[in-house]
């Protein structure tokens, strides 16, 4: 990294600051913080899922997966893709239902349909789960661009040694905070935007460049000698196989009703059909965005290849390749560029998660402990204050916690265990039958497995049942006893059909705004 | 299956990247309607994701 470089970097960063902060003046009550107005127009949350989804993080465990696997993770990822175009892109199942139903959270939708007492507990479960899942996001983050700029693991200052790593952390998490915290989401949908930018051409210039240097040829016949036909078909891997898949498609198909961020990003747009089409186009092209990411990674195995470097283990090499190889081939003034785009990345996915799961703390289960109702104005610094404490946890969580599984593995099960609520959710939005307790029970389960799973996991070595036979069976058990103790209930539900305000919607032209 | 998978992947990439420019330029336009829609909007203390039993 030249000077150049990092005056590119410095310049970006403060321009991003300086635009989140003018926009602070647009927050005006807890719909501007939360959902931005509901004023988002189609592109604008398009660009806005496209770098939420862009995060540092992703483009480390894509990577890697690119690096270990070869290219078959793109099948899963199609496979992926098509049940969401043909469930949410076409047909809008459950989300645009959800965004009749004017809910910011899954939790207030649940105290709509079930109870309050649910909500809380959804909350919690939300809150916890979605907190802990991406508290390896900072952390992962600090060590791709440790290895990307080349640092080493510690330095000293002032007589004492720090480790680069958790500095790294610290400043990274500070920065997703301060424009959480300064701006809300409106700020957060603007900076997004502007993020997305600056990422698609970091990404798009090392795609150039591992083109030009590597070729796909070279990439190809690497794939073919390191991994076998399981790096291109992934039915073949034995990393994969048909277990792992079912478990990334159940994911899928709860996951949009109880995952704060999607459903925060769902909530901002104008009306149902904007939140349709927006998941269509951004799940047709969002398959370019994740070939990317797997390129770079199978760019570090055509040249770096598996032989293990001195002062590596395996599991952490898998993860470093990338960045290592990333960091050897880009020039001056991308590099700049590059560092921008990363921590851009981070940023993007951090705030809006940061956002979205104190939006879940304070309004799913602070708020409906209290006795009394809550002014804007404390509202919205309780909503800030939330963020700090969730920054200052997911510092000391990233550092002290070690992961045992591959990063996108960790990340799916902590996922697996707020899909409960999605469940609920989904079987509230189209069955009258669903009953308050078969909701309980969904939750409560997919909440206990997965933990029971990971405890088990730190502290019986005998223990080897993988991460995607834990997660298939959490989220059937949790549907099964949904259905079954809903078909014994006898109490009337709450039932309430959006089907009218979705066809209504459909309509209407696809930014133009409805007070439903 | 491996020429196909490599040539999915490259082409992936292209047609990302050449919608992605069209995502910009038409998130530029979202982007001045929704400063526009902020501006005139009035405070709405209601909506604040609470439930009225």
């Amino acid at each position: 990294m030249l000077v150049i470089d990092w005056i590119i970097f410095c310049t970006v960063l403060l321009t991003l600051g300086g635009v989140a902060l003018y926009f602070k003046k647009y927050v005006k009550d807890v719909s501007s913080f939360a959902v931005a107005g509901r004023k988002t127009r189609i592109w604008l949350g398009l660009s806005n899922q496209f770098s939420g989804g862009l995060g540092l993080v992703a483009i480390a465990y894509v990577g890697q997966q690119g690096f270990c696997h070869g290219a078959g993770y793109i099948w899963i990822a199609l496979f992926n893709s098509m049940i969401g175009i043909i469930l949410f892109g076409i047909f809008g199942f459950g989300i645009q239902r959800l965004r009749a139903s004017k809910a910011m959270t899954s939790g207030q939708y649940i105290e709509m349909r079930y109870s309050r007492k649910l909500r809380l507990v959804v909350g919690l479960v939300c809150g916890i789960g979605g907190v802990i899942n991406m508290a390896v996001f900072p952390v992962t983050g600090a060590k791709f661009l440790c290895w990307f700029l080349g640092w080493p693991s510690t330095f000293f200052m002032w007589g004492y040694e720090f480790s680069t790593i958790a500095v790294m952390t610290a400043l990274m998490i500070s920065a997703a905070v301060f424009f959480a915290v300064a701006c809300g989401q409106v700020g957060v949908i603007v900076t997004d935007y502007l993020q997305s930018i600056i990422i698609m051409a970091g990404l798009f210039g090392l795609f150039f460049i591992i083109m030009r240097e590597v070729g796909i040829t070279n990439i190809q016949t690497t794939i073919q000698e390191q991994i076998g036909t399981g790096g291109f078909n992934p039915l073949n891997s034995g990393k994969y196989g048909w277990v792992w898949l079912l478990w990334v498609f159940a994911a899928a198909i709860w996951s949009p009703f109880c995952f704060g961020p999607v459903i925060s990003k769902n909530a901002s747009a104008t009306n149902p059909k904007t939140v349709r089409v927006m998941t269509l186009l951004s799940l047709i092209f969002g398959q370019g965005k994740n070939m990317i990411m797997l390129f770079l990674g199978l760019g570090a195995l055509a040249v770096l290849g598996h032989t293990l470097p001195a002062g590596f283990d395996q599991q952490t090499y898998n993860l470093a390749a990338t960045p290592l190889y990333l960091g050897q081939i880009t020039p001056p003034i991308l590099g700049g560029l590059l560092l921008s785009a990363f921590i851009a990345a981070f940023i993007s996915t951090n705030d809006s998660y940061l956002l979205s799961w104190s939006v879940i703390w304070v309004n799913d289960f602070i708020c409906p402990l209290l006795p009394f109702k809550l002014s804007t104005k404390h509202h919205l610094f309780l909503l800030r204050l939330v963020i700090i404490l969730i920054g200052i946890f997911l510092y000391f969580f990233g550092v002290l916690y070690t992961i045992e599984d591959s990063v996108l593995e960790f990340l799916l099960l902590t996922g697996t265990m707020w899909l409960g609520g999605g469940i609920a959710v989904v079987f509230g939005l189209y069955w009258k039958k669903a009953s308050t307790f078969g909701a309980y029970a969904a939750v409560v389960v997919t909440c206990i497995l997965p933990a029971v799973h990971l405890i088990l996991q730190k502290t019986m070595p005998s223990y080897e049942i993988p991460a995607k036979i834990a997660g298939v069976f959490t989220i059937a058990t949790a549907v099964i006893l949904l259905v079954v103790i809903s078909l014994f209930s006898r109490k009337k539900t709450k039932f309430v059909d959006y089907s009218s305000d979705v066809e209504a919607s459909e309509k209407k032209s696809v930014n133009e705004p409805v007070s439903i | 299956m491996d020429k196909v998978t490599m040539y999915y992947l490259v082409i992936g990439i292209i047609s990302t990247f050449i919608f992605s420019i069209i995502a910009f330029i038409g998130g530029g336009f979202d982007l001045h309607f929704l400063l526009k829609e902020l501006k005139g909007k009035k405070q709405d203390d209601e909506d604040d994701g609470s439930v009225n039993n």
